[in-house]
């Protein structure tokens, strides 16, 4: 076997070029008035921290962290019931259902944004139903929004941790005097925890860094720190202060990362 | 698990996050057979949208840029990526999990951040911004994806297998080709398909890593939202593509039901 | 049978820094089943991966027919391999798993056919060939195993703790097939196990390996009535080890008591080990001369009871067909040619 080892060598120097050499780039962006696209002599300044006190930045800052917390929390309260009732089907058309959670995904997100969008209006698409909506620019437009987006990415992990759960753990915390309710969380959920922490942190990162949500289902007066980011990096072109903020980011990933190891070394409830 | 329990209340919230996932997706259905262009009201059933989408030239290069980049992306990523798995299986412990850490970088990062970080790498480099640097870029998001999807196949294996194939009087290639491929062969199938999922319904990063008027169907959308160049048509070709999917889903669904079914009547 | 057909010469491998084989040397003979015995992890499956080629040695040779094996590759050597677990294809049926060699070597297809017909034969497997394999029992894929290796018509067949997972009643038939096999196709079996009884069974020549170290190597019935120390003796059956003094040649005496016995050529009051087999011990009413001691458990067994003694604080097993009642005081009876005396090794009792 150890003859096939070296087939895996290219692809670890392709992702130390691609993974480690832009960390380093933006951490020397942020400290520098290098420009990237014209590399050439440059000096190191600080002046970019001053980005960092503007209030669209820690609007953004706040905004990002009370959406995505929000939405996480109400798609784990959705999703962890939904993950439990198709893992625990008998039925044969159990991947079924499992597979339509995954169809969507196939359907353009920007669309999907969109749609909701159109029908938070309240002249809309729906009056034909006779409803109309009158929520655009709301906290319930934007977290409507993500659930829907994100909801899959919650459930899919949870539900196949449970699928391959061993059902005899539920038979033997029943046997030993557990009832429902104490079979669940003392068995259940604590061997679920590695797909619940993965379906969370598969939620709170895009919703944290999302940028077409808010700004088309907030009417452009929400910004969330991707709408700062896309800003920075590809309409004023302050690629320098853009880096400083996304560092910001690359710390939440950073503990995002070691809450995965800690529950799932390889990364197997991830897809 | 779940049989004293009452089932109703699963029953609603199942049936309440099928409708919230799937709601927006009914209402791109009903704008494609909408007459009206701005989709505020619905004034009329029709079909104009389905032709619509081969007329309107922008669109149609689109939706071919989309295709070509994921056609392309994940054959070189199911390609690279099932290699990478099988190099990655034979690593001791220690060292597959580092290795799969470094893969699941591109997974767990949001798309921005690989957007932006690929987009510095690539000013450094000396090609164009346009359709090599997203091929790029796609690749680059696709593999981890075959690499998690072919890894867990290749560790259910017999770990003797390859030995059995050298054993056997293959040598190392025709035991990677002979042996360990087929045997992982409805994985990487998968991986392929997911891989090609995730480039073609990609925005964020192909948004970061395009230039010079290279566009995909996501970011025809977007550098056309709120415009008049905004074709309904789009949702014409999304729809299209659900029930595409719906359909090759549903035929490998049915499939696998008979399967088992035929198998258990044996 | 007396040709060498594979020598190891002061072999040595290391994983990281445990060396797992210690300067080994070893030869078999053509025609010979041999058998690699011990427990697990003292190096017997890493010895068979070494001699396939799956595995490179650090140091030392590997001589097969005559030639040495350092720059050939598994694939290479004309010695095949059952796995553990066996590692069939998963993707092939049984009829293209056993081909699978014959077709890597590119032979005819009637060739083909013949050769695996003949194979599937040999391990009664005939009318399974278009079977998926993953819808074979146990027994039946290490059947195909067999086949599959045979049939390339190898000088040497490696086995690898073949009958592992096979339930009792299978086992002991298999490990008959395998002896008859051997004989009938004529070349050498190099079978590593963990299980005493399967090695004493089968094999011309056992190899009793711990820690990466051969202890002591011989035919079945001298591994088991002559061991070599107290680690083969309580390794190859059940056996009483009891430490005593060599007082001289044809002298030893433990449990306070001489005994005459057949060994000689100990050093004059030199510490040694005695190991007495259950079978070979008699009970009879308690006498001044004989170890005296007090039954303290008795367990049926089938054939024989179990029965055990307390002496002085020490557990003697005996193996009888006449049972006794706990508490009853007897005396252990045995003939000098039943108490083996063996040099003493510093490792603790175990």
């Amino acid at each position: 076997m150890k003859h096939l080892r070296k087939l895996s060598y290219p692809y670890l120097v392709w992702m130390v070029l691609l993974v480690f050499v832009p960390t380093l780039l933006v951490l020397l962006l942020s400290v520098s008035d290098l420009d990237v696209f014209n590399a050439g002599p440059f000096r190191l300044t600080f002046e970019w921290i001053e980005f960092l006190g503007k209030p669209k930045v820690t609007n953004a800052v706040r905004n990002s962290i009370y959406y995505s917390f929000l939405a996480t929390f109400f798609s784990f309260l959705i999703g962890y019931p939904v993950a439990y009732y198709l893992a625990s089907l008998k039925t044969r058309f159990k991947t079924f259902y499992v597979t339509l959670l995954i169809i969507p995904i196939w359907s353009n997100m920007l669309l999907r944004i969109i749609a909701w969008e159109k029908l938070f209006f309240p002249i809309s698409i729906l009056n034909m139903f006779g409803i109309s909506f009158d929520l655009i620019g709301t906290d319930y437009a934007i977290l409507i929004g993500m659930v829907s987006m994100y909801l899959p990415f919650m459930v899919l992990p949870i539900y196949s941790v449970l699928e391959k759960m061993d059902r005899s753990l539920v038979d033997a915390a029943k046997d030993l005097g557990a009832n429902d309710f104490q079979t669940f969380y003392k068995v259940i959920f604590p061997l679920s925890i590695s797909g619940v922490v993965s379906g969370t942190i598969m939620t709170l990162l895009p919703a944290m860094t999302a940028f077409a949500l808010p700004e088309r289902l907030g009417a452009g007066k929400i910004q969330l720190i991707g709408n700062v980011i896309e800003d920075y990096f590809l309409k004023t072109n302050n690629i320098n202060a853009g880096s400083l903020i996304s560092i910001l980011l690359m710390v939440v990933i950073v503990f995002m990362f070691i809450a995965i190891l800690r529950f799932d070394k390889e990364g197997e409830t991830l897809i | 698990m779940i049989d004293r329990l009452k089932k109703a209340p699963f029953i609603m919230v199942t049936a309440f996050s099928y409708f919230i996932i799937y709601f927006p997706i009914f209402v791109i259905v009903l704008l494609s057979v909408n007459a009206s262009p701005s989709g505020q009201t619905f004034t009329e059933f029709s079909f104009v949208w389905y032709k619509e989408i081969f007329l309107n030239e922008r669109l149609l290069t689109a939706i071919f840029n989309t295709l070509l980049v994921a056609v392309i992306s994940t054959a070189v990523a199911t390609v690279v990526g099932t290699l990478t798995a099988i190099g990655i299986n034979s690593l001791t412990k220690t060292y597959r999990i580092r290795f799969m850490i470094l893969n699941n970088v591109p997974v767990i990062n949001p798309d921005i951040v690989t957007g932006l970080s690929l987009m510095l790498v690539f000013s450094l480099l000396p090609i164009s911004f346009g359709m090599p640097t997203m091929l790029l870029a796609h690749i680059f998001f696709s593999i981890p994806f075959v690499v998690l999807t072919v890894l867990p196949k290749l560790k259910e294996l017999d770990p003797n297998l390859m030995d059995a194939a050298l054993d056997l009087g293959c040598n190392y290639f025709e035991g990677v080709v002979k042996v360990i491929i087929p045997s992982i062969k409805t994985a990487i199938i998968a991986g392929a398909l997911i891989a090609f999922t995730m480039s073609i319904d990609d925005f964020v990063i192909s948004y970061f890593t395009t230039g010079n008027g290279f566009q995909n169907v996501s970011i025809w959308i977007y550098s056309r939202l709120g415009r008049r160049t905004f074709s309904p048509a789009v949702y014409a070709y999304n729809t299209l593509v659900v029930f595409l999917t719906i359909g090759v889903l549903g035929y490998i669904n049915v499939n696998n039901i008979i399967r088992v079914k035929r198998r258990s009547e044996k | 049978m007396d040709k060498v057909l594979v020598e190891l010469k002061n072999i040595k491998k290391s994983y990281d820094d445990t060396e797992v084989i210690h300067n080994l040397s070893l030869y078999i003979k053509e025609n010979e089943f041999l058998t690699l015995l011990g427990p697990s992890g003292c190096g017997k499956t890493t010895l068979l991966r070494i001699i396939g080629g799956f595995e490179t040695h650090d140091d030392g040779q590997v001589i097969f027919d005559g030639q040495d094996m350092k720059d050939t590759p598994a694939y290479q050597r004309e010695i095949n391999t059952v796995f553990q677990n066996y590692a069939l294809f998963p993707h092939l049926n049984v009829f293209d798993n056993v081909a699978f060699g014959l077709r890597i070597k590119k032979l005819d297809k009637d060739t083909i056919d013949t050769k695996v017909k003949n194979a599937l034969r040999l391990v009664k497997l005939e009318g399974y060939e278009q079977r998926p394999v993953s819808k074979m029992s146990g027994g039946q894929q290490q059947r195909v195993a067999i086949a599959r290796a045979i049939v390339n018509e190898p000088k040497l067949l490696l086995l690898d703790e073949p009958l592992g997972s096979l339930d009792l009643k299978l086992r002991q038939d298999m490990q008959y097939e395998l002896k008859e096999m051997q004989e009938s196709l004529g070349i050498s079996f190099i079978f590593v196990t963990h299980d005493q009884e399967e090695a004493l069974t089968m094999s011309d020549t056992v190899v009793v390996m711990k820690d990466g170290v051969i202890q002591q190597i011989g035919r079945p019935e001298d591994i088991y009535n002559e061991p070599k120390n107290r680690f083969t003796a309580s390794f190859i059956g059940e056996s009483n080890i009891v430490e005593g003094v060599m007082k001289e040649d044809y002298l030893v005496h433990f449990e306070g008591l001489d005994f005459t016995c057949v060994d000689k050529g100990f050093a004059k009051n030199e510490p040694i080990d005695i190991v007495i087999r259950p079978e070979d011990i008699v009970l009879a009413a308690p006498a001044d001369d004989r170890i005296n001691g007090v039954v303290d458990d008795i367990i049926f067994k089938g054939v024989h009871y179990e029965i055990i003694v307390l002496v002085n604080g020490r557990e003697y097993i005996i193996h009888s067909t006449d049972p006794v009642n706990v508490g009853d005081e007897v005396s252990l009876n045995f003939d000098p040619d039943e108490i083996h005396v063996m040099k003493r090794t510093d490792e603790a009792s175990s």
